[in-house]
């Protein structure tokens, strides 16, 4: 039985539908992200389970009790918000101790999870302290010791790491999965940032137009899309127009020269498809390397130094350009903007979208 | 060029002050007069003296406490369930709080008498207790205006929502949120709202003097009328008064969590990780 199970949930805002038929099944100590750009329904599910938003139709159960009806407080959820969203009025220790002293937790057990929180999340000897005294990484941590102090049965997450910079949310999304996995919280997480998505998850909830477009690893989710929408959404993609020539051997016909995509597809020849493939899939071959089979030219157009990576983008046909991905590895010489160069990708990494 | 343009606003500044203190100074030294021929504050003296002022004093103060009371009891709740829930009903809930800066307090306290009158269903006005809740409902009334404004700015300065999300999902009960988390974080905006509702009510004369209730008011109308030296006394103090209130409205809306009401320039300042 799933710890979390929200079954064909339906929310309508006047004749604006929302939350499209979503269904989702979480499992004891699972970490899923609900991933998607804005508008995409993803916080309004989230809202739905805490019971902030009351479904059109559908329901919510958490551990086997369907929880639909009952008010917030009743749910015994713990929910870390973008803003932190901390009692101003009350010490760092006050603002964890919140949820325990509502539900009756007597004092000095109050005072020894308030402190075994602090400490869980980095913050021993803060409990002194006012929020508007700490920084906002310091914050979103009490947010998460707060949360987790009561003990909740699901742990929600509202874009918890946006409002920090870039350093303190790699390092608050490493910690807030240690502790999740430490505690074996079932979290579900909103995000609109698919490296956080991707970096936290046991699995993601790509969603797009209020539906669920693909649920799935991250692995999956980035390798396997099931969808155009996904494979866009996720990651960077190179498109590139094509016909079948025939399905058997995989042949098609493209603007780059004919490819063998080495395996039989479903369509009939003749077929106008597109083909996809990330930008790390291409690679660029230097001179006097072999040539592999499906290789093709162009070139270079724009360079981009991204540190660990170098991105390139080439014209390989009148009007086409296709982004190219390559480690900066020390020593290697990559070629400048206005090179011909020639590219080389794996059959089996090129994703056939209808 | 500079220094030409100065002239003008120094000379507008010096008329302010000349205007606003000149009159003060006035009533001050002829407060100080009572005695012929020499300073003294005898006067003052006269007017702590009499046991009618005390008494009357400290009905008002009380009756004050209780409209404070009363009045952020009603407001709070009411501005915080608007903004939650209510938005659209803003305006007209902010259009009712200005209503008693339009009706004079004379048509409320006749509307006062004859709903609660000797003949009404409720006569509250044929009981000491009855007149002198009549006296709190009016007071809150005619506070109204300055209570609500005050409150829904301080409500206004907090994220209203998420902090009531954040309690509801730590399982705490609306009323446990208003009382624990949205009072004490608008503590600032309701102590100026008590402070400018004490101000009204101390020197409110139409309702306290048609309730005949002996409050400050009337006594110090009484007091013009057949006294010369003490009603100046009496103004000088009221001034004072209002002073330390304002003071003490600036006081209260600087203050952070945490600090003292009073922290002085020197004090050490909470550490900042």
């Amino acid at each position: 039985m799933s710890l979390l199970t929200i079954r064909s949930l339906v929310k309508s805002f006047g004749a604006n539908t929302v939350v499209k038929d979503f269904d989702l099944h979480m499992q004891d100590s699972e970490f899923i992200s609900l991933l998607g750009p804005s508008g995409c329904g993803k916080t309004t599910v989230l809202r739905i389970v805490a019971g902030f938003e009351t479904p059109s139709t559908g329901s919510v159960e958490i551990d086997g009790q369907n929880v639909t009806g009952l008010r917030p407080n009743q749910r015994k959820i713990g929910m870390m918000f973008q803003s932190y969203a901390l009692f101003p009025n009350l010490t760092v220790a006050g603002n964890v101790a919140f949820g325990l002293k509502v539900s009756g937790v007597s004092a000095s057990e109050t005072t020894r999870r308030v402190d075994e929180m602090l400490a869980m999340v980095g913050l021993s000897g803060f409990g002194a302290r006012y929020p508007y005294q700490l920084s906002g990484g310091q914050q979103q941590r009490v947010a998460l010791a707060r949360a987790i102090a009561p003990r909740p049965r699901v742990l929600l997450l509202d874009e918890p790491l946006s409002a920090l910079d870039a350093k303190i949310r790699v390092a608050l999304r490493g910690e807030i999965r240690a502790i999740q996995r430490e505690l074996g919280i079932t979290t579900l997480f909103v995000t609109h940032d698919q490296e956080e998505a991707m970096a936290m998850s046991d699995r993601v909830v790509v969603m797009n137009g209020g539906r669920a477009e693909q649920v799935g690893t991250p692995d999956e989710i980035y390798n396997r899309p099931a969808s155009r929408f996904v494979a866009q959404f996720i990651g960077a993609l190179n498109m590139l127009p094509a016909t079948l020539r025939d399905a058997a051997t995989g042949m098609v016909e493209t603007p780059i020269g004919p490819l063998s995509l080495e395996r039989s597809l479903p369509q009939s020849n003749g077929t106008a498809l597109t083909l996809a493939f990330r930008p790390e899939s291409l690679r660029l071959i230097a001179d006097g390397e072999a040539l592999p089979p499906q290789n093709f030219s162009g070139r270079l157009m724009t360079r981009e130094f991204l540190g660990a990576i170098v991105r390139f983008r080439a014209e390989v046909a009148k009007d086409l350009t296709l982004g190219i991905d390559c480690f900066n590895r020390t020593g290697e010489t990559l070629p400048q903007i206005g090179h011909e160069v020639r590219l080389g990708i794996p059959a089996q990494e090129i994703l056939v979208l209808n | 060029m500079n220094r030409r343009f100065r002239i003008g606003p120094s000379l507008v500044t010096l008329a302010a002050i000349l205007y606003f203190f000149v009159p003060l100074y006035a009533a001050f030294q002829f407060s100080l007069q009572m005695k012929r021929g020499e300073l003294s504050l005898a006067a003052y003296g006269s007017v702590f003296q009499d046991g009618v002022f005390i008494n009357a004093l400290t009905f008002s103060i009380l009756a004050s406490a209780a409209a404070i009371l009363f009045g952020a009891l009603l407001v709070v709740p009411t501005a915080y369930w608007v903004r939650l829930r209510l938005p659209k009903l803003r305006p007209v809930v902010e259009f009712i709080s200005l209503l008693p800066l339009i009706i004079p307090s004379v048509v409320l306290v006749f509307g006062q008498i004859r709903m609660f009158g000797s003949s009404s269903i409720l006569p509250l006005t044929t009981s000491d207790w009855g007149t002198n809740l009549l006296l709190v409902i009016g007071y809150v009334v005619l506070s109204l205006p300055y209570m609500f404004r005050a409150v829904d700015n301080g409500m206004a300065a907090i994220d209203i929502a998420t902090l009531t999300e954040a309690a509801e999902s730590l399982g705490a009960s609306r009323a446990r949120i208003v009382f624990t988390i949205i009072f004490p974080n608008i503590r600032a905006a309701v102590v100026s709202g008590a402070f400018l509702t004490f101000s009204i009510c101390l020197g409110e004369f139409a309702i306290a003097s048609l309730l005949n209730r002996s409050a400050f008011g009337p006594y110090m109308v009484q007091l013009g009328q057949d006294r010369a030296y003490e009603p100046a006394a009496l103004a000088i103090m009221s001034f004072a008064l209002t002073w330390v209130l304002m003071g003490l409205m600036q006081a209260f809306a600087n203050m952070k969590p945490g600090q003292g009401l009073f922290r002085l320039p020197f004090q050490k300042k909470s550490p900042r990780p």
